[in-house]
């Protein structure tokens, strides 16, 4: 009778200090935020390879191996190298001019007279903007183009053109006397 | 609710100046040689598949009240021809208030024989809303184009969409708070059962229990009282299943600010980044209640507003039932201004309005005034000096942030820095650079430093997208190159042994055999062609895939 009980109360505890146990490793849950993780988070995400990598990940990767240098990355510009270097630890380099320009935000576009439907691009794109078949018209997904300039070499056609990116306005910084509020004599 | 127990902090009680403009009834625009109708989304986003959109074509004729833009999602509502005439076009002009951006316009040659639009009369005390239903509310709203006529343009069917079910309490803002204004206190003295019966399809459409008709009554002692007004109406109408409160709160800017009314109603402050329906709560404008009336019930596309055209710089100031896309200049000159004086002419108020940069350019549904101050009547203009950090501004915030710091981020360009400190809190009021002794331009600043914060937000947003599309295009590939790798593996190990190696070579040589005597029987050429595809591959790697 107290041996049954006893078995009882120990596997209620057993029971008790698993169900803590769990509770606590989702709540308390360890920053599983790597290197490289943070370093991806300060790339521009373009995917242009410019850097020498497939892609921005396996850029960031390198970096975080100290494989590759901080400033490979063209799209990202200067500003890009100096978070880059902010984030770890080191001082900035100018940009390699040996892997691009900094140049402003592009975003490409197919002269849909032109494009024989070779499908060269779309296998091409890092992002899938492209969007077409077989001997079928393609078209960029305006909104999904990081301007990577990817699909340019491809295309046998030579149909695609890079433009600058809509961008929305900014309104520009005050430099004079307020436009607003306009005070009225006498109120 | 009907105490107000916690007016907003900050805000100052200024001089109205509405009397004059609601000296007499809404005016008619007489009718004008042309429109154009701006096209922006929500929030300026640009116009996407503006041509599936367009439901006419260039030089087509089109009648007052024919859908030109079909409604397409929350950013992007229909609009409505307002007057018979000819639609002529796409054409870019510029915006009133924004001289660097060309927004894309419908242009319409308004008919010779047109007839001006008149203001709609009141609802009839006795009409009956029982058989209309929640959806046929917003149906009506998305097919007439209701969108917010408070200034914030959003589609009122979208707004009523996601507040379905979670919202208690419609507030129906009346209270026109910034000095000059008066479109909404016109629109009430006119058609106050139209409102009071919108307001009652809003609830119904949301389900809300209770409305609250909010208005500050300014000019009660000259015109009579709003109050009473609305009150008796409210008696005439009878009884309905909502309880409908009319309140009046205390004249103080920006009392008519979504947030700042809800915080004087209920005690609630709604941080920026939450929307008052997470609080079972929604506003929704006079003239927005109005026009969901006149949608659901005589089907009427929103296609004309009550504009105040006011201001020292006019003859005669008042308000204009003026078609959307009426030129700023037709209007001033409408009021007995002059559009080539020099004068400071505004869309919106003195203190939150913009600047206009181009008079001929044209109202849009969220057009509430146009201000005309003279040159000799606004106080001279100054330069700014440095701040002397006296906290006025701080005092008067309605959003409780610091102004001058944010100023100073703003100017030297640390808008990152500025967000932190609740940059995009500000909703742009006008105070802070109103009481400033050092005329700095603090409103100039922040719209700046909101614009590179939106434009950096989107970027991130863009950034996210691509960062996820190229993960799933690399997930893709390596999932596809494992599958063909295990493919090639099975085929290796079945090789392995001899018959299926023997049973692979005469399988070879029947294709061979075929392929020689000519394609007869398709099915059976078919069957081998594919056993014998599927054997070259696995010896000679996979091009294809």
């Amino acid at each position: 009778m107290s041996m049954g009980l006893g078995v009882v109360v120990l596997v209620a505890m057993v029971a008790i200090i698993v169900g803590l146990l769990a509770w606590l490793g989702q709540r308390f849950q360890a920053n599983d935020t790597t290197l490289a993780d943070e370093i991806d988070a300060l790339l521009p995400q373009t995917q242009c390879a410019q850097c020498g990598y497939p892609g921005c990940r396996p850029y960031a990767e390198a970096i975080a191996q100290g494989e590759a240098a901080i400033n490979q990355c063209p799209p990202g510009g200067q500003a890009g190298v100096d978070a880059l270097a902010h984030l770890l630890g080191v001082e900035s380099l100018p940009l390699n001019e040996d892997h691009g320009e900094h140049k402003p935000p592009m975003v490409a576009v197919i002269d849909e007279d032109r494009c024989i439907g070779c499908t060269l691009c779309i296998n091409a794109c890092p992002v899938d903007a492209i969007l077409g078949a077989q001997k079928q018209m393609h078209t960029v997904i305006a909104d999904e183009c990081t301007g990577c300039e990817l699909c340019l070499a491809p295309c046998p056609v030579d149909c695609i053109d890079l433009i600058p990116a809509p961008r929305p306005s900014i309104r520009p910084r005050p430099t004079t006397d307020p436009s607003i509020p306009i005070r009225v004599a006498g109120a | 609710m009907n105490a107000a127990p916690a007016p907003f902090p900050g805000g100052r009680t200024l001089a109205h100046h509405k009397a004059a403009p609601l000296a007499q009834p809404i005016v008619p625009a007489p009718r004008p040689r042309a429109l154009n109708l701006p096209l922006h989304g929500y929030a300026g986003e640009p116009e996407p598949d503006l041509e599936a959109r367009l439901q006419v074509q260039p030089g087509q004729r089109v009648v007052a009240g024919e859908l030109l833009l079909a409604h397409q999602d929350d950013a992007h509502p229909a609009l409505h021809a307002p007057l018979a005439g000819v639609f002529t076009g796409l054409h870019r002009c510029a915006a009133p208030t924004d001289p660097w951006a060309a927004a894309q316009h419908l242009q319409i040659e308004v008919a010779t024989d047109a007839e001006p639009v008149q203001p709609p009369d009141d609802a009839p005390a006795d009409l009956d809303l029982t058989g209309v239903s929640a959806t046929d509310v917003i149906e009506a709203l998305k097919r007439c184009g209701v969108v917010g006529l408070g200034g914030a343009r959003f589609p009122t069917a979208e707004k009523v969409r996601h507040g379905q079910g979670a919202v208690e309490t419609l507030i129906i803002n009346g209270v026109g708070c910034e000095p000059y204004i008066a479109c909404d206190e016109a629109l009430m003295y006119a058609r106050p059962r139209a409102i009071i019966l919108g307001a009652r399809l809003l609830a119904r459409a949301l389900a809300a229990r209770r409305i609250v008709i909010a208005l500050e009554d300014p000019v009660a002692d000259a015109h009579g009282s709003l109050v009473t007004r609305l009150n008796d109406d409210l008696q005439a109408l009878g009884p309905v299943d909502v309880e409908i409160d009319v309140v009046q709160v205390p004249e103080r800017y920006p009392q008519g600010a979504e947030r700042q009314l809800i915080q004087t109603l209920t005690g609630q402050a709604i941080p920026h980044h939450q929307l008052p329906q997470s609080f079972g709560l929604l506003v929704s404008n006079v003239a927005t209640a109005a026009s969901a009336f006149d949608a659901t019930i005589h089907q009427r596309p929103l296609t004309h507003r009550v504009v105040t055209v006011t201001g020292p710089a006019m003859a005669q100031p008042m308000n204009v039932y003026a078609p959307i896309g009426s030129a700023v200049a037709d209007l001033i000159e409408l009021a007995g201004g002059r559009p080539d004086d020099n004068a400071r002419w505004v869309l919106g108020g003195p203190l939150s309005g913009q600047p206009i940069h181009n008079l001929a350019a044209s109202i849009d549904k969220g057009s509430l005034c146009v201000l005309g101050l003279p040159e000799e009547s606004s106080s001279a203009r100054q330069s700014p000096l440095p701040c002397i950090n006296c906290g006025f501004c701080v005092s008067v915030c309605p959003a409780q942030l610091l102004p001058q710091q944010l100023f100073k981020l703003a100017q030297h360009g640390q808008h990152t820095e500025a967000q932190a400190l609740g940059m995009m809190d500000c909703i742009e009021c006008g105070l802070c650079a109103e009481v400033c002794p050092s005329h700095l331009p603090l409103v100039d600043a922040y719209r700046h430093s909101k614009d590179w914060l939106r434009a950096q937000q989107r970027d991130e947003r863009a950034q996210q997208r691509a960062k996820r599309r190229f993960d799933a295009r690399q997930a893709r590939i390596e999932k596809q190159q494992s599958a063909d790798q295990a493919r090639r593996q099975a085929r290796a190990e079945r090789l392995q042994s001899q018959a299926a190696a023997q049973s692979e070579i005469e399988a070879a040589l029947a294709r061979a055999r075929a392929k020689k005597t000519g394609p007869h029987s398709p099915t059976e050429s078919g069957k081998t062609g594919k056993t014998g595809e599927s054997g070259d591959k696995g010896n000679g790697g996979d091009p294809a895939t």
